[in-house]
């Protein structure tokens, strides 16, 4: 009796799931415990970014799913243009634009709130230092704003777009929902917020007064599942359409052999180790080179797989606006690394200890170099801490060594040398970034360099600027730039977007995303 | 237990202990297996750097995944490690654990116990009052909170096994001690004026030791699986160096990529466990009159 009424529930169980995802409910997982914000000028996190970018809109945006600066189009902005005096940027804006939840309609005020809002540095936006170019912002009429730079700014329109310092938010909604907009968004994307359940779920509506075509899903629903392997089974069983998986080779070709598309995107983060300069022995510019010497980027480019990761040399990523790989190289060389270490005074090695998140974009590329470092008697000891910890322990200048995968749009040097390498961005300081080597202090390092860029107007200038930069790190060795890493997810064949995804940290999904 | 109170507890009596044990062993025929069991894998945590082809932390980037093959016995890892050099170094963190813990509840828990057994009064009210306490409490929380305050690394786990297994021992040497407190060899030693000290140590304890074994053999199996619930947790020891509970982990991690690497560190772990629980529950049927003769009807 007890078994058929179990059969019963179980077989319930089996009828239920088909007809969960039989309706035009997208189903998407993601590998996040929960979401933190879903503040858009603040969120940045894999399970926040993908539920902002189908709630809110930028003025600008790229086409979908990719980040390209040459291929910008209108959004909420049907037209841009710049003044004379190349400071004054005009935008007007697409008309009949409503706000979810009956908020009314899109006007210059609220272009002129969300910027204000990013700069403001009471409100404490991330994306604050994005903007610092921008001198104020001012309303013309209801359908048109003026942002006016500070000095000549070409690349403002590229930063319009869909990342933190671009979204537009409404001012009526943020001053009525106040703090409950972390938990609430309110945009003018073709999705709008249904429910959150905390550690669980996130669910989307479509939006019915969209601006643009009639969104083809009802519903998004959007899970939080940590388990690397329970996601994978979800996708496996049907549960859900689409799911983030970690860049690995083993698991790109494993769920191709199973029948799903697989999508590698980038721009990808950038892994460096940053050597700290107050710590012993890092001061020794010898030891810095031998740890570098010893270091083979071929095996962890074999250990993560040919097809997600590149090796990288140059303290800025291939690809980037003033990239060069005319910089000295550290090839793999266990002799001449032991070498370094014996001319350190470091015969017999030494003992380094450092925390480390438990992440699987850090532990394990970590756990390969640790390795490469025994070789030459470096005995590294490996601190494990879950992953908010070893971001709070890092900015509190604990460790010797730190290691960091990073992407900053727009893919120029500017933010890049700003964050990592500029002194202001020294970790402690009240400025602080992601400066982790203290370069600029310790060593004379590049401010001049970036400083100079920054206000240079001459491309061919700023572009020499910045290799000179590239140069002076990694002569100097304070940084040891491993690999790109892309980005890699799932998602079944019957899950149609509508438009390739080829960049971005996970799936977006549009208006014309559907289930087939 | 009876039979040895009975017995004048002088120093033939570790002899003695050690002669039943192995009595024991020699007539139950499933205790003998689990003892040589046991003595394999001392054998193997000792001779691990002979006995394992490759180093514990020895990468083969390109021969990560393998299944079990002859160049890999085991199969590898996500790094290419060794599967079988991992489980075979894995034995000594479990063994290492295992036992220290054990004495670490012993060190605690026994003086505690012979103490509120001894005095009584309202020393035995607290001490009982606590044991109860510990006891409703699931020791593999307390373990892991322990073990967060003091931080991950392989003492750390050790003490906080044994210290959330306290309450077991001070229970356990508690009621013999008030038993054994009123008898005429305990009373005499008072009246030649021992101390207090000289009369636990000396004359209740060794009279106890027989159940403090069994207990510790038992704990032992518990402790090894505690501890790797906590390396499965990530609390245990720092990678690379390998334990059961953080092989499991890896392979719980890569279950879908190559399930044998869950399999056999689990398989390790199992066998170890049943070895050290039938030497443990042989024992028991010895020195535990009723169960003793339950097991011989049986």
């Amino acid at each position: 009796m007890k078994i058929k009424g179990l059969l019963i529930a179980m077989i319930f169980c089996l009828i239920l799931v088909p007809l969960k995802a039989g309706a035009q409910t997208a189903l998407l997982a993601l590998g996040v415990a929960d979401i933190g914000t879903l503040d858009p000028h603040f969120a940045n996190k894999i399970g926040e970014v993908p539920i902002i970018r189908m709630v809110y809109q930028s003025l600008l945006r790229h086409p979908p799913g990719e980040i390209d600066v040459a291929k910008l189009q209108p959004s909420l902005a049907t037209q841009w243009e710049v003044g004379d005096d190349k400071l004054t940027w005009t935008f007007h804006l697409r008309k009949g634009v409503k706000w979810h939840e009956g908020y009314g309609e899109l006007t210059a005020e609220d272009v002129k709130f969300s910027i204000d809002r990013i700069i403001n540095p009471d409100v404490g936006s991330p994306a604050r230092k994005a903007l610092a170019a921008v001198d104020s912002i001012s309303v013309v009429d209801p359908y048109t704003v003026q942002i006016k730079t500070k000095q000549p700014y070409p690349v403002l329109p590229a930063m319009m777009v869909e990342e933190r310092f671009g979204y537009i938010i409404s001012k009526k909604a943020a001053e009525k929902l106040d703090k409950d907009i972390k938990y609430h968004p309110v945009g003018t994307g073709p999705f709008m917020f249904e429910a959150y359940k905390p550690r669980e779920s996130f669910t989307l509506k479509a939006n019915p007064d969209y601006w643009g075509d009639k969104p083809k899903l009802e519903k998004v629903e959007v899970s939080f599942m940590p388990d690397n392997s329970t996601r994978e089974l979800a996708l496996r069983n049907g549960e859900v359409h689409a799911i983030n998986i970690p860049a690995k080779q083993e698991w790109i070709d494993r769920l191709k052999k199973a029948g799903f598309t697989v999508n590698l995107t980038s721009p990808a983060n950038m892994f460096v180790l940053h050597f700290n300069l107050t710590k012993k022995p890092m001061d020794n510019k010898k030891v810095r080179m031998a740890l570098c010497h010893a270091i083979s980027r071929d095996i962890l480019v074999q250990f993560l797989g040919k097809d997600v990761a590149k090796s990288e040399v140059s303290p800025l990523p291939s690809g980037y606006v003033g990239y060069t790989d005319n910089v000295v190289r550290y090839p793999y060389d266990v002799a001449k690394a032991k070498k370094f270490l014996v001319d350190a005074g470091h015969k017999d090695g030494f003992k380094l200890s450092m925390n480390i998140s438990n992440s699987n974009i850090y532990l394990p590329p970590m756990q390969v170099i640790q390795e490469m470092w025994k070789k030459i008697g470096v005995d590294l000891e490996l601190k494990v801490v879950d992953h908010p910890t070893y971001h709070k322990l890092i900015r509190k200048d604990v460790n010797p060594v730190v290691i960091y995968g990073a992407y900053r749009y727009p893919l120029t040097g500017t933010r890049y040398f700003t964050q990592f390498y500029h002194s202001d961005s020294i970790v402690g300081k009240e400025t602080a970034i992601i400066n982790f080597s203290h370069y600029g202090e310790a060593l004379p390092g590049v401010d001049k360099y970036i400083d100079d860029a920054r206000f240079e107007l001459d491309v061919t200038k700023q572009i020499r600027l910045w290799e000179a930069a590239q140069k002076q790190i990694v002569e100097d060795c304070v940084a040891f730039p491993l690999f790109t890493r892309k980005y890699a997810m799932a998602k079944s064949k019957n899950f149609d977007q509508g438009f390739e995804q080829k960049s971005y940290s996970f799936y977006q999904v549009t208006e014309k995303s559907r289930i087939k | 237990m009876s039979k040895t109170q009975a017995k004048n507890p002088q120093p033939e009596h570790r002899l003695d202990l050690l002669r039943e044990i192995w009595k024991v062993l020699k007539h139950d025929k499933t205790a003998l297996f689990g003892f040589i069991f046991i003595l394999g894998i001392v054998a193997v945590a000792i001779l691990a750097p002979i006995i394992s082809p490759y180093g514990y932390s020895e990468q083969h980037i390109l021969d990560s995944f393998q299944g079990p093959n002859t160049s890999f016995f085991l199969g590898t890892d996500e790094f290419g490690r060794d599967l079988f050099s991992r489980i075979i170094w894995g034995s000594r963190p479990a063994l290492l654990v295992g036992v220290l813990s054990v004495l670490v509840s012993i060190g605690i828990g026994v003086p505690i116990g012979l103490l509120a057994g001894y005095k009584m009064g309202w020393v035995d009210r607290v001490v009982s009052w606590w044991v109860d306490v510990a006891l409703s409490f699931p020791s593999i929380l307390l373990g892991l909170m322990i073990v967060i305050l003091l931080g991950p690394g392989i003492v750390n786990v050790a003490l906080a096994i044994g210290i959330s297994h306290v309450a077991q021992y001070v229970r356990l040497a508690r009621g013999p001690t008030m038993a054994i407190r009123n008898l005429d060899f305990v009373m005499a030693s008072k009246a030649l004026g021992a101390t207090d000290l000289r009369i636990a140590f000396g004359h209740i304890l060794p009279n106890i030791v027989g159940p403090i074994v069994i207990m510790g053999t038992l704990s032992i199996a518990g402790a090894i699986r505690m501890e790797a619930s906590l390396s499965f947790l990530g609390f245990g020891v720092t990678p690379p160096t390998p334990s059961w509970g953080n092989l499991i982990r890896d392979g719980v991690d890569n279950i879908l990529q190559s399930p044998w690497m869950a399999l056999f560190p689990g398989l390790a772990l199992t066998f170890s466990v049943l070895a050290f629980n039938m030497v443990g529950d042989s024992l028991r049927d010895m020195f535990d009159p009723r169960a003793g003769l339950g097991k011989k009807k049986g």
